[in-house]
């Protein structure tokens, strides 16, 4: 898949500590039953976010229905110098997925 | 059912106990995705899925910014910070959501907060923070008032 759908920022201080704001295109549909039970919307949600440092995976995040459309998310990366190679991966329950690399500028 | 499959079947059913041992020697958050504690319909259950009954600490050492009124439950954004060390798990929970755990996240040495995630939330409630450090767990919560939920299916 082309890597259009992550788009990331990744700032590095002078310790060695990135911070990456990545934004994920994904609708993130929740689960929608009426009164009934009635299935409305069947649930189209990202299962888990990965993300690696030069190859290396250092964080993963699980992911449930109560993540917003769209996520955005931020953290923090440690021992991380310029020209470094971080990634950033998906997949959701329909296995579809996606990933892109970020050169820390 | 022939005799090979039969032979197979039982094959499979002696190996279930050495299986179930080897997941409860290791804490169960470790997997990567704890399917059950995300299709929980309680806070309770969740914790349940991922803790079992390991006692859970009151801490004031994780705090989060988070809007005390937000306008839209659709995406009211947190921001998680702790001055704790060596936190290698941290789990988020709407207490009131139909599915309340809404995001697990696993540190490496490597990684860690501050985080920032923008989550749904079905109306105002209480959102819980589960962080472990050392391998002990620490919790803190906070009540977050929606003006508009997120109609009703977070």
């Amino acid at each position: 898949m082309t890597t259009q759908g992550i788009r990331a920022r990744v700032r590095v201080d002078a310790r060695g500590t990135a911070t990456v704001r990545t934004l994920i295109a994904h609708p993130m549909q929740p689960e929608e039953r009426d009164a009934g039970g009635v299935l409305l919307e069947a649930q189209h949600i990202i299962e888990e976010v990965s993300v690696t440092l030069n190859g290396e995976t250092v964080l993963t995040l699980a992911c449930g229905q109560g993540m917003s459309a769209n996520p955005l998310l931020t953290f923090a990366l440690h021992g991380v110098s310029r020209g470094d190679e971080v990634g950033i991966a998906w997949r959701d329950n329909r296995g579809q997925s996606d990933s892109a690399d970020f050169t820390v500028a | 059912m022939n005799r090979r499959d039969l032979l197979r079947a039982a094959g499979c059913a002696s190996l279930l106990p050495f299986v179930t041992t080897l997941v409860g020697l290791f804490p169960r958050v470790a997997q990567a995705r704890v399917v059950a504690a995300f299709e929980a319909k309680t806070a309770r259950e969740v914790l349940d899925a991922l803790f079992g009954d390991a006692s859970i600490q009151p801490t004031d050492a994780i705090t989060f910014s988070a809007p005390d009124i937000a306008e839209n439950g659709a995406a009211v954004p947190l921001e998680i910070r702790s001055t704790l060390e060596g936190i290698d798990t941290l789990v988020v929970v709407a207490t009131e959501n139909p599915r309340p755990l809404i995001a697990s996240y696993r540190f490496s040495g490597h990684s860690g907060l501050p985080v920032e995630l923008r989550i749904r939330l079905a109306g105002s409630q209480e959102v819980v923070l589960i962080a472990r450090a050392n391998g002990q767990l620490y919790r803190s919560s906070r009540l977050i008032q929606v003006t508009i939920g997120a109609c009703g299916v977070a």
